[in-house]
């Protein structure tokens, strides 16, 4: 098949939400849009599965900027986004249609959509650049609907940070250029990695995507925009916020090549999934907790990009996004989700023997698996072993379950990916005692969740650990400074 | 720092303020079971111009709609000129018209609000565009509430454990001294409390105000605590976390005594000295809003009475009996089934059906109220269903629980999400098109709908352990048909129709269910009722004694379901043979009914009217859609309570805004039925009320604001509106606004009773709770029916209403 028809199939795609963000009654004709993104993301993942088209069309044979990307992981992602935006949209639709400002945030919603389309689609950097920041701006007055001040700090916050992102994107691309290396991403990734140019990309890639995918410590505007209404949250959090995986994803050949980028994202990556995941466990209200939750599967998901787990990466990127939409939009259930749990008994906590086990078992797999060369499997495993041990029979299917499934949808990402690098067993080392250690953490606060180390812990997770106060305080005097 | 001079103190004074502070905190009741409650029960027995002066003195908290709502009343025609003279003269100020109708021109500035040490640091340490003093103190202290009530641990109290936790608190640290501060305080929390009060100098006699004004400063907090201690001492014992609650703010206090610096301190005395001279500017400046509100007031009062009069002659011999709950959404569907065929009959009666009811749903831990909040529980109810069902139920909530549990576990949410991540994408689909449901309902949860459908739930044994039980039954059916006024029912058909609202994702769904029922819907009680006379040993009993003369009187349970109008009947297979015609005949007057309701209701919800297999689609979305807002309007714009026969005002339009309770005073001649009607659904009626008024006037602190910012705390507590704040209480905008205009007029509650004016005294008088309702809280009005002449109750006596 010709590429031509291919990349404007693709391209309809948010020149059909661009027209419903401009039509007198947007709530009508936005979900109708989102879903045409699913029809064509899911064709295209099928044309390109089977071979039928290349990675790259070009939607205007004279213009470079205009090469469309086509490849099933973009198509994925593509259909993916538009997903969730379906649902954000259609949920929307009904929980704002008293809004006075309801029509704006379709508006704002479709425009958002198109941004990440056009970040998705974009093969030349610049472009995606472009795209990225129209995101952050079209995403902006959804911040800012709920006229709060909570709500304008959290977005002035996200304002300030993602376009450090970008301006340090920017100004890597233009030092890539100048090293002669070409700009659009299909081209960098098959440079030489002994290219100079090569390093450059990648740690300003890393260091845009650090500053914009909401890790330690620069989540502190994620967990506060649970003062946005709740679908902005599931759109925020499942569509937006993780973009950056796909731009790494792109460059993998250059982060692969790049050991001070990799190492960066381990590092960023691992801290911020165990503050994440340890901060979200005791978060008493649901979208709080699932705020951070997504902090720490952000990190997650850098952590992966730095192991160079590309394919678990993208797995990762369309599954939390799902996972997370769907989580936020119901987050209203909880009450019926509390009344369920009067017909089962609650979960013992798990005793200091069972954890020692699990983090022991956890320990000594890792240590295994990375010692008999399968370094792929050393954190998955510990990370299950650390999950379903404590806990003992009454998980154990679950986590069977869950194994199993990792195994299989890894299996799947991994055929829509090929040639990606071992990852670094001194990488998979740290990553899985970081990992042991925050387990250990959490199992001795919840061995005796009265004890002295559980009452030391608390509150200052509770606090999120005030890792998000340097970064908010710096913002905040930075605006004082700019108003005065 | 000057020091008050202070007398000796008892020791028990300080316990008396407290106990006095913390008694003004209206409890609230967690989401699953959520009743309204009026959020100034506290104040009772004070004149509520004054406790509206006091809420407005100590928080800044508004009673009364602003200026703005009553000009557009006024103009409205919803009250006239005369109306606002009445009132004024009513009042007994001393204003001329003149000065009434300029203060009703006027918006005036809210009125000053007396200064706590917070407040005072605010105004000097707070910075435009960064979280203020306050934002800091909420902040830290709602998070580490809501976690306590999240994970309570088994030993421990809340103010000592939240020290500990602020030593380590980095703002808290930055202020030299405060910390030390902190640690040199008591460890009792009311010990805390006093040292706070004597160390920063308020006097003695304004310790319980100030008590009052740091707790309603963190009113939602307060609330949740006080529903604790409420359920505590109903139960015989206490709670200590509202006094907890009162000490943490206290500490916050002296936090900023500390933090202030000696300026602070300098200027503190000067701002308790000017204490008594803010309460004086705040019953000055809220009397005018009185008289505008009373204005109103009669407004309504003047129409009401209008359409009371002229009832529509309902046939002799009645062919349907329905028993629907007092709420005003039964008024729009009794009027409806009426107005299908006169030989209807219906009748208003708390929708718990006499039964105080603790519900234990099939393999639940726990048994669940099903009566109105005030009482407490008397009877048990049970699910009947098959052998071995409560085990499968639980063993597939269990199971689900261990993928929550693995989901919830700080790192088994990595390996869970992708690989379970990418099966959201089609419940993500499949619940935006409402398809499914985001989560089963709870009653249903861990059961096929097959299996749902079957379970029955039953009255459990009636009497006790050693006692007679077919006897026991006999009585119970007796006393609550005597109750019901439904001895000598005759027809072959009455329906008891509890109500319910049937939504999902909607953490605040009982404020759309039953209030009698304990937020939630009348089904079990009417079933469970509907069986009990059904029992033939219960029915030989009645037959016997003729309080059932006819043996074809059928009892049957339904389900008005006020967002789709639509009324479902139950156990139809447990009927006597020879009922099917009568059956049918009823399920087409209720469809008939239905439809008439829907019609009605369209266009208060923004819903074309005409069409209305269209209107009832719209409807049963509204009910199965996972963004959906505002099912319905619930009770909004409630304003009255009729309590009357029927027959005295049947087919008046009421326009779904009374309450309405049968009483017939000729067949309560001692006034036991009275009494017990002005005690409890009154008393009922009026929280329902004042929560829609206090959430519609002050919606930041007594309402819970947008619900699409609502994240639910604590498994259920409450919720809070955007990232933290203090927990929020009362109804969400969405019940009370329509995104532009406010749909519900905040009127205090019109009391309308026929019966004798001195058997409605003597229940006034026999009564201090009813006294003090009568006083203003609500309006009393007695009716009489042979002459239709109103008489109000008015300062301790009667007086006519017109005067």
């Amino acid at each position: 098949m010709s590429s031509l028809p291919l990349a404007w199939s693709a391209l309809s795609v948010p020149l059909a939400l661009a027209a419903c963000a401009a039509a007198p009654r947007p709530w009508r004709v936005a979900p109708l849009g989102a879903a045409w993104g699913v029809v064509v993301g899911l064709g295209l993942a099928a044309t390109a599965l089977t071979g039928g088209a290349p990675a790259v069309a070009s939607a205007w044979p004279d213009l470079p900027a205009a090469a469309v990307r086509i490849d099933a992981p973009t198509a994925l992602v593509s259909a993916m986004v538009h997903v969730v935006g379906f649902a954000v949209l259609r949920f929307s639709r009904t929980a704002l249609r008293d809004d006075p400002r309801g029509e704006r945030a379709a508006r704002a919603v479709c425009a958002t959509l198109v941004g990440v389309s056009g970040f998705v689609l974009a093969d030349h950097l610049v472009v995606s650049v472009l795209a990225w920041t129209a995101v952050g701006l079209a995403v902006h007055p959804l911040l800012t609907h709920a006229d709060r001040p909570g709500a304008r700090r959290a977005a002035r916050e996200k304002f300030v940070v993602g376009r450090l992102a970008e301006l340090a994107l920017l100004a890597g691309l233009a030092a890539a250029a100048g090293l002669g290396a070409p700009l659009r991403a299909s081209a960098l990734a098959a440079l030489p990695p002994d290219h100079p140019a090569v390093p450059v990309v990648a740690l300003a890639a890393v260091a845009a995507v650090v500053l914009r995918t909401a890790v330690v410590p620069f989540h502190g505007w994620l967990v506060r925009v649970t003062e946005a209404p709740t679908p902005v949250s599931a759109l925020l959090h499942a569509g937006v916020v993780n973009l950056g995986g796909l731009l790494l994803l792109r460059l993998a050949p250059a982060i692969d090549a790049t050991p001070a980028a990799r190492w960066l994202l381990v590092g960023v990556g691992v801290t911020t999934a165990v503050v994440g995941g340890l901060v979200a466990a005791v978060r008493p209200s649901v979208k709080s907790a699932l705020a951070w939750s997504t902090v720490g599967q952000m990190g997650f998901l850098l952590l992966e990009c730095g192991l160079s787990a590309w394919p678990l990466a993208l797995l990762h990127l369309l599954a939390h996004s799902c996972y997370k939409a769907h989580a936020f939009l119901t987050a209203g259930s909880a009450v019926d989700h509390a009344a369920a749990r009067r017909y089962a008994a609650a979960p013992p906590s798990p005793g200091p023997a069972r954890g020692a086990l699990a983090v022991a078992a956890a320990a000594g797999f890792a240590a295994l698996a990375l010692a008999v060369g399968a370094g792929a499997v050393a954190l998955p495993g510990a990370l299950i072993l650390l999950a379903t041990l404590p806990r003992g029979a009454r998980t154990a299917p679950a986590g069977l379950a869950v194994a199993g499934g990792w195994a299989v949808a890894g299996g799947v990402a991994d055929q829509l990916l090929v040639g990606h690098a071992a990852p670094d067993p001194a990488a998979v080392a740290v990553a899985v005692a970081a990992f042991v250690v925050g387990a250990a953490a959490a199992l001795a606060r919840e061995a005796a969740p009265d004890g002295a180390f559980a009452r030391r812990a608390q509150p200052a997770l509770l606090a999120g650990l005030w890792l998000d106060r340097p970064v908010s305080a710096a913002v905040a005097t930075l605006s004082a400074r700019a108003r005065s | 720092m000057t020091r008050h001079p202070l007398l000796p103190r008892q020791p028990s004074s300080l316990a008396a303020a407290i106990e006095a502070a913390t008694s003004r905190i209206a409890p609230a009741w967690p989401l699953a079971s959520s009743i309204a409650v009026d959020p100034w029960w506290g104040f009772v027995g004070t004149p509520l111009p004054l406790v509206g002066a006091r809420l407005a003195a100590l928080a800044g908290l508004r009673s009364t709609p602003p200026r703005a709502w009553f000009r557009e009343q006024l103009r409205r025609g919803a009250f006239s000129d005369d109306d606002l003279r009445a009132a004024l003269a009513e009042s007994g100020a001393p204003w001329s018209m003149d000065a009434v109708r300029g203060a009703l021109a006027l918006d005036p500035p809210a009125p000053p609000v007396r200064a706590t040490l917070g407040s005072l640091l605010a105004a000097r340490w707070d910075r435009p565009g960064a979280p203020g003093w306050r934002d800091r103190m909420v902040e830290n202290v709602s998070p580490w509430f809501a976690a306590w009530f999240d994970r309570r641990p088994a030993a421990g109290e809340p103010f000592g454990r939240w020290r500990e936790a602020a030593r380590t608190d980095p703002f808290l640290g930055r202020f030299p001294g405060v910390r030390a501060a902190l640690g040199a305080l008591p460890d009792a929390p009311d010990a805390a409390v006093g040292q706070v009060a004597e160390q920063v100098g308020v006097p003695e006699a304004q310790r319980e105000a100030w008590f009052t004004a740091l707790l309603l400063d963190l009113n939602g907090w307060a609330a949740a605590c006080a529903h604790r201690r409420f359920v505590a001492r109903q139960q015989g014992g206490d709670d200590g976390d509202l006094t907890a609650l009162l000490a943490v703010r206290a500490a916050w206090e002296l936090a900023a005594w500390h933090a202030g610096g000696p300026e602070l301190r300098a200027a503190w005395p000067d701002a308790v000295a000017a204490w008594p001279a803010i309460d004086r500017d705040a019953l000055a400046s809220t009397r005018v809003d009185w008289v505008l509100q009373r204005a109103a007031e009669r407004g309504y009062e003047r129409g009401l009475r209008h359409r009371l009069r002229a009832p529509a002659a309902p046939a002799a011999a009645p062919v349907l009996e329905v028993v629907a709950c007092i709420d005003v959404r039964s008024e729009v569907l009794r009027r409806a089934l009426e107005a299908e065929d006169p030989r209807i009959r219906t009748r208003g009666f708390a929708g718990f059906f006499g039964l105080p009811l603790a519900y234990t749903p099939l393999g639940a831990s726990g048994a669940e109220p099903r009566l109105p909040g005030p009482l407490a529980p008397r009877l048990r109810a049970v699910d009947r269903a098959a052998p071995g069902l409560a085990d499968r139920r639980q063993r597939r909530v269990a199971s689900g629980g261990a993928w929550r549990e693995l989901r919830r576990s700080p790192l088994g949410a990595f390996p869970y999400v992708e690989a379970m991540g990418l099966g959201y994408a089609s419940r993500l689909v499949s619940d935006a098109l409402g398809w499914t449901r985001p989560a089963p309902p709870p009653g249903t949860v861990g059961l096929t709908a097959g299996e749902a459908a079957a379970i029955r739930p039953r009255l459990d044994r009636v009497a006790p352990p050693d006692g007679d039980e077919p006897a026991a039954r006999a009585a119970l059916a007796r006393s609550v048909l005597s109750a019901m006024g439904m001895t000598g029912a005759r027809t072959p058909l009455v329906v008891l129709l509890g109500h319910g609202a049937s939504t999902v994702n909607n953490p605040l769904a009982a404020g759309l269910a039953c209030g009698a029922c304990q937020g939630r819907s009348g089904e079990v009680n009417a079933r469970a009722l509907a069986a009990l006379l059904r029992e033939p040993a219960v029915r030989s009993a009645l037959a016997a004694d003729g309080t059932l003369p006819s043996p074809d009187t059928t009892f049957v349970a339904g389900l008005h379901d006020t967002v789709t109008d639509e009324v479902s009947l139950f156990d139809l297979d447990e009927l006597p043979p020879g009922r099917e015609a009568a059956l049918r005949a009823a399920q087409a007057w209720f469809a008939a009914a239905g439809r008439r309701a829907r019609a009605e209701r369209a266009p208060r919800l923004g819903l074309p009217a005409h069409d209305d297999a269209r209107l009832r689609d719209a409807l049963r979305r509204r009910s199965t859609d996972w963004g959906e807002v505002r099912p319905e309007w619930g009770l909004a714009d409630n304003a009255a309570l009729v309590i009357a026969p029927r027959s005295a005002f049947r087919g008046a339009d009421l326009a779904g805004r009374a309450f309405l309770h049968d009483y017939d005073a000729d067949a309560d001649p001692d006034g036991a039925v009275l009494e017990l009607l002005l005690t409890a659904p009154m008393v009922v009626a009026h929280w329902i009320n004042a929560q829609y008024h206090a959430s519609t006037v002050e919606p930041r602190r007594f309402g819970s604001g947008d619900k699409v910012l609502h994240d639910v705390v604590a498994g259920g507590v409450g919720v809070f509106e955007g990232d933290g704040g203090d927990l929020r209480i009362g109804l969400p905008l969405q019940s009370v606004h329509d995104g532009r205009a406010w749909r519900h007029t905040p009127l205090r509650l019109l009391v309308v009773v026929a019966a004798p004016a001195g058997a409605i005294e003597r229940v006034v008088r026999a009564h201090p709770t009813v006294a003090a309702l009568a006083d203003g809280w609500v309006h009393l009005r007695q009716w009489d029916l042979a002459t239709g002449r109103w008489q109000a109750w008015r300062d301790g006596r009667w007086v006519d209403a017109d005067g």
